[in-house]
């Protein structure tokens, strides 16, 4: 038994699917947010894997560069999301994205 | 455990498989509860399980500098901001009822395992090795190599803060009388 590219990228692939089943499924916008957070970490790990079993890097430091950067983006999404989710919840006093 | 990159051959060690089939399936549990659950401040508690397994996972494939910023940038900057964002809005009822034994039992079981997880990954793992070295290599990397996406994340991240405390100055004060209930004011009124 062994730990390879494909078992990472399945685990990444995993969870990309259960936060595209979120982002599609829920009606709360604190909830949409949670799930793009999950299919944001998909893409760190897959990269994160990508650098370490040298497939498809040139640069080794490419995957773990470009995966800090998604980090950031995570961060900052959030960040301003949850800003316009709070403006929104001030205005119309529900956090559904239907009402 | 290299701060970053590491060798190219499959994990073998039969002790760090078992601890990332572990890590992972708990990870995949957690997303799924944070998507399955219907309160927004459990959600949260899971998106954080998730995180520090996404952290713990980045740690046991050799790249600690992943692990620490991915457990840097949430612990720091994203649930916080999710915690004071619940607060605000759902009012933070799921805790306001004090915590009954099941769900004592749940978090302690939880918490256990979290943490023999953690300390399988202290023991198995070298963590003085190679830190300066690599953290360098990264920072050349980024500085030479990728300079035009290191600037516009730069550009992103200050258009970003800057909106966002915009947003957050304009917001008008809470007012009463006729606006229709959020859950916070359902929940107050039950």
């Amino acid at each position: 038994m062994s730990i390879g590219l494909n078992q990472v990228l399945l685990f990444s692939a995993a969870l990309f699917a259960i936060g595209a089943f979120g982002l599609v499924s829920r009606r709360s916008i604190v909830g949409l947010l949670l799930s793009a957070e999950l299919m944001l970490m998909a893409p760190t790990m897959a990269l994160a894997a990508f650098s370490r079993f040298g497939m498809g890097a040139t640069h080794r430091v490419a995957g773990p560069a470009f995966a800090l950067v998604i980090i950031l983006i995570a961060a900052v999404e959030l960040a301003v999301g949850l800003s316009i989710a709070m403006l929104a919840y001030r205005e119309r006093r529900a956090l559904t994205i239907d009402e | 455990v290299l701060l970053i990159g590491g060798p190219t051959s499959p994990i073998t060690d039969q002790g760090t498989v078992l601890l990332v089939y572990l890590a992972g399936g708990l990870m995949l549990a957690a997303a799924l509860a944070v998507v399955l659950v219907r309160s927004a401040l459990q959600a949260v508690v899971a998106l954080s399980a998730t995180s520090l397994l996404a952290a713990i996972l980045f740690f046991l494939i050799s790249d600690a500098l992943l692990g620490l910023v991915q457990l840097l940038v949430y612990a720091v900057v994203a649930m916080p901001l999710l915690y004071l964002a619940v607060k605000e809005t759902y009012g933070l009822g799921w805790t306001s009822s004090g915590f009954s034994s099941q769900n004592l039992i749940y978090a302690g079981s939880t918490g256990i395992v979290l943490l023999l997880l953690l300390g399988g990954v202290a023991l198995r793992a070298s963590w003085p090795a190679a830190a300066a070295a690599s953290s360098g290599s990264l920072w050349d990397g980024l500085t030479r190599l990728y300079v035009v996406p290191l600037a516009t994340i730069a550009v992103m991240i200050l258009s970003a803060a800057v909106g966002a405390g915009l947003l957050r100055a304009k917001l008008p004060r809470r007012t009463t009388g006729t606006e229709p209930a959020g859950p916070r004011d359902k929940r107050r009124r039950a």
